[in-house]
């Protein structure tokens, strides 16, 4: 006996169950997750008060390791930035209809993690005060940035990427602004909230002619968007890659850094869509199609990756480089293998579970499997920033790195942030585009499965 | 019913109100057809070929951004000679002072940014986005599952309605005119359901 079919969706239905999460009051589980999360973003706002008091000894770097926990997960976080933005525009200029179930869950996954990214760096000057001589501005002393370094490139793409990121995200939640504020209940808080959307939503009416011209800035925000991460994120790997040091000098860093980053930020946007899509009910928004094709996705980024990995050793291999070969016997058999042979787990083993079809339908394996390359894609910027820096050209200067206690407190703190403006973003903006889910979803019920088929 | 339009709306215009998107896109490739340039239509998602069918150009946005990116490049580009070569000139690991290839980052990030914020102004200016906290759809279902067509009434306003009807408009509404582009004020005909229900 079949399963009773399920009624078809109409757009009412869609602005519904999509604007619900916005109207009615917060679940427990809601609740208290974002009271953990906002603790462990205050222990985040402590530990950077503790390092303005203190100064920059509170975290575990030295003369040595003069980048540790905060520049790798600077890298980490902007991985993850980086694969919203390709999520939601690359498969937009790629024509992927099912984009529309995932794509504003992944551009705001992008804006929370590039604003942690991006403090990681301004806390790593060691006077934050004066952070803002990282910028060209006239100044008494009348000195100017160096740009011949890749230390400024990165101000400029960082600053270009994140800009752009906020720009995109704020355009495509416009008409869904709108919608919400048409649906405020007639109450006090009601009219309160639709003051609030219909500044939101900028006087938004979509009229034939607001559409066209919305839909084709939108797109080329797109082409705007794709350039501009694959390049900020490569500028990021020149930054290591012009070095001396023995792990960092090499030409593959540019790809190495895109396909890490896109593949750590799928892993990201799974964790974030599943438990997602089962708190607020968007089974039929977000499909088990989604997560399938994005698990696809995820394992082919991740082949890449290991391509990379296994072209480190061999370059290494092959350069007949002291160092450079010393460096990557010490990743595999030094005092800190454990974190490389955790990341080959995480990174490469797990996702092999990813070739079978009904794994990849299972939500608690994907689960799983996201969680450890979330891991394994934190080790692997550990592995590449202090590991590198543990051994480089100078035996006499060789240490061991350690955390200390506010490192991990900055760590975890970094994770609370990032899920405090998620949850508190589920709460006040749709999860998933209306305009563009209607488009999407209501086309194909017109004109049949074969439309579908045709755009994936 | 004509007087009743001019009385509610001012100035002529008659909205057909649609429940269904097939039905609204042929009311307007028909309205087309008929002759009629001065159309507006409102919809709750972009509804693709529908510029076609309005007779609407394409967007010109798209104009305005490639060059404002290569604004961004001759501006960057310059500033960055400006800083390096002319005011503060210093020698980094023997290359030259003018080393363009070192510049080629920054350039390329300032240019793409400033087409961002082009794009992102140019859709404001012409969707006449500002933030206007009282700003509202009187239908609030034309931002979720209806389809909005005005046509100019021109002179006779029953005609008009019936044209509708027999488009397969759920109910039609008085638009006022002068501000069918920018500020849409319907008012319920006499004798017709009201459409907030």
């Amino acid at each position: 006996m079949s399963a009773p079919r399920e009624p078809e969706l109409t757009a009412r239905q869609i602005t519904d169950d999509l604007t619900a999460p916005i109207f009615r009051l917060p679940s427990l589980q809601w609740v208290g997750g974002f009271l953990t999360a906002a603790g462990l973003a205050g222990l985040f706002g402590l530990a950077i008060l503790a390092y303005c008091v203190e100064g920059y000894g509170i975290f575990g770097v030295d003369n040595t390791v003069n980048w540790g926990n905060d520049i790798g997960s600077y890298v980490f976080w902007i991985g993850i930035a980086v694969a919203g933005t390709l999520v939601s525009s690359v498969l937009l200029l790629f024509r992927q209809r099912w984009r529309t179930g995932v794509n504003r869950a992944t551009e705001a996954m992008t804006v929370f993690a590039i604003n942690i990214a991006g403090i990681y760096p301004l806390i790593h000057t060691g006077r934050p005060w004066v952070d803002y001589w990282l910028l060209p501005l006239p100044n008494d002393l009348s000195l100017w940035e160096q740009f011949k370094s890749p230390i400024v490139w990165d101000v400029f793409a960082i600053t270009g990427y994140a800009t752009t990121s906020v720009l995109f995200f704020y355009l495509g939640l416009i008409p869904d602004f709108a919608a919400v504020r048409d649906r405020c209940p007639d109450n006090r808080f009601g009219r309160l909230q639709r003051l609030l959307y219909s500044a939101l939503s900028l006087g938004w009416k979509g009229t034939a002619s607001d559409w066209r011209h919305y839909e084709r800035a939108y797109t080329q925000f797109a082409w705007v968007a794709t350039p501009l991460v694959v390049g900020m994120h490569s500028t990021i790997a020149t930054l290591l890659a012009v070095s001396l040091v023995p792990g960092w000098h090499a030409s593959v860093f540019p790809p190495y850094f895109v396909s890490g980053a896109i593949f750590g930020g799928l892993a990201m946007a799974m964790l974030l869509l599943i438990p997602l899509r089962s708190a607020f009910s968007l089974e039929r928004y977000i499909t088990i199609d989604h997560l399938d094709r994005l698990a696809k996705i995820m394992l082919t980024v991740g082949m890449i990756v290991l391509y990379v990995y296994v072209t480190e050793f061999f370059t290494a291999w092959y350069s007949e480089s002291a160092a450079e070969q010393g460096q990557y016997w010490y990743r595999l058999t030094g005092e800190h293998k454990a974190f490389f042979w955790t990341m080959i787990l995480c990174n490469v083993v797990s996702i092999q579970l990813l070739w079978f079809r009904s794994l990849r339908r299972n939500l608690g394996v994907l689960l799983l499997v996201a969680f450890m390359v979330n891991a394994g894609m934190w080790l692997e910027r550990y592995n590449i920033v202090v590991l590198s820096l543990e051994r480089d050209h100078l035996p006499s200067k060789w240490t061991a790195y350690a955390f200390t206690g506010w490192d991990y407190i900055i760590l975890s703190g970094s994770f609370g942030l990032f899920f405090t403006q998620f949850l508190l973003f589920c709460r006040v903006a749709p999860v998933v585009s209306i305009a563009e889910i209607k488009a999407t979803l209501l086309r194909r019920g017109r004109h049949g499965a074969d439309q579908e088929a045709s755009h994936g | 019913m004509a007087d009743a339009v001019r009385t509610a709306g001012g100035h002529g215009y008659i909205a057909g109100l649609f429940a269904d998107e097939g039905s609204f896109v042929a009311a307007c490739r028909a309205a087309r057809a008929a002759g009629h340039t001065d159309l507006q239509a409102w919809t709750p998602w972009p509804v693709h070929g529908l510029e076609e069918v309005l007779g609407l150009e394409r967007s010109w946005i798209g104009r305005a951004v490639f060059p404002a990116i290569l604004i961004g490049f001759v501006l960057c580009t310059g500033f960055i000679y400006q800083l390096t070569v002319e005011d503060w000139p210093v020698v980094y690991g023997g290359k030259p002072f003018a080393a363009w290839q070192l510049w080629v980052v920054p350039v390329l990030e300032t240019g793409l940014l400033l087409g961002a914020v082009v794009n992102l102004l140019a859709v404001f200016h012409t969707c006449r986005l500002v933030p206007d906290p009282f700003a509202t759809l009187p239908d609030p279902r034309l931002s979720d599952d209806r389809f909005a067509l005005a046509l100019p009434v021109g002179g006779d306003a029953a005609a008009v309605c019936a044209w509708f009807a027999a488009q397969g408009a759920e109910s039609t509404l008085a638009v006022d005119g002068e501000t069918a582009l920018a500020r849409p004020r319907f008012a319920d005909l006499p004798g017709q359901e009201a459409p907030h229900a």
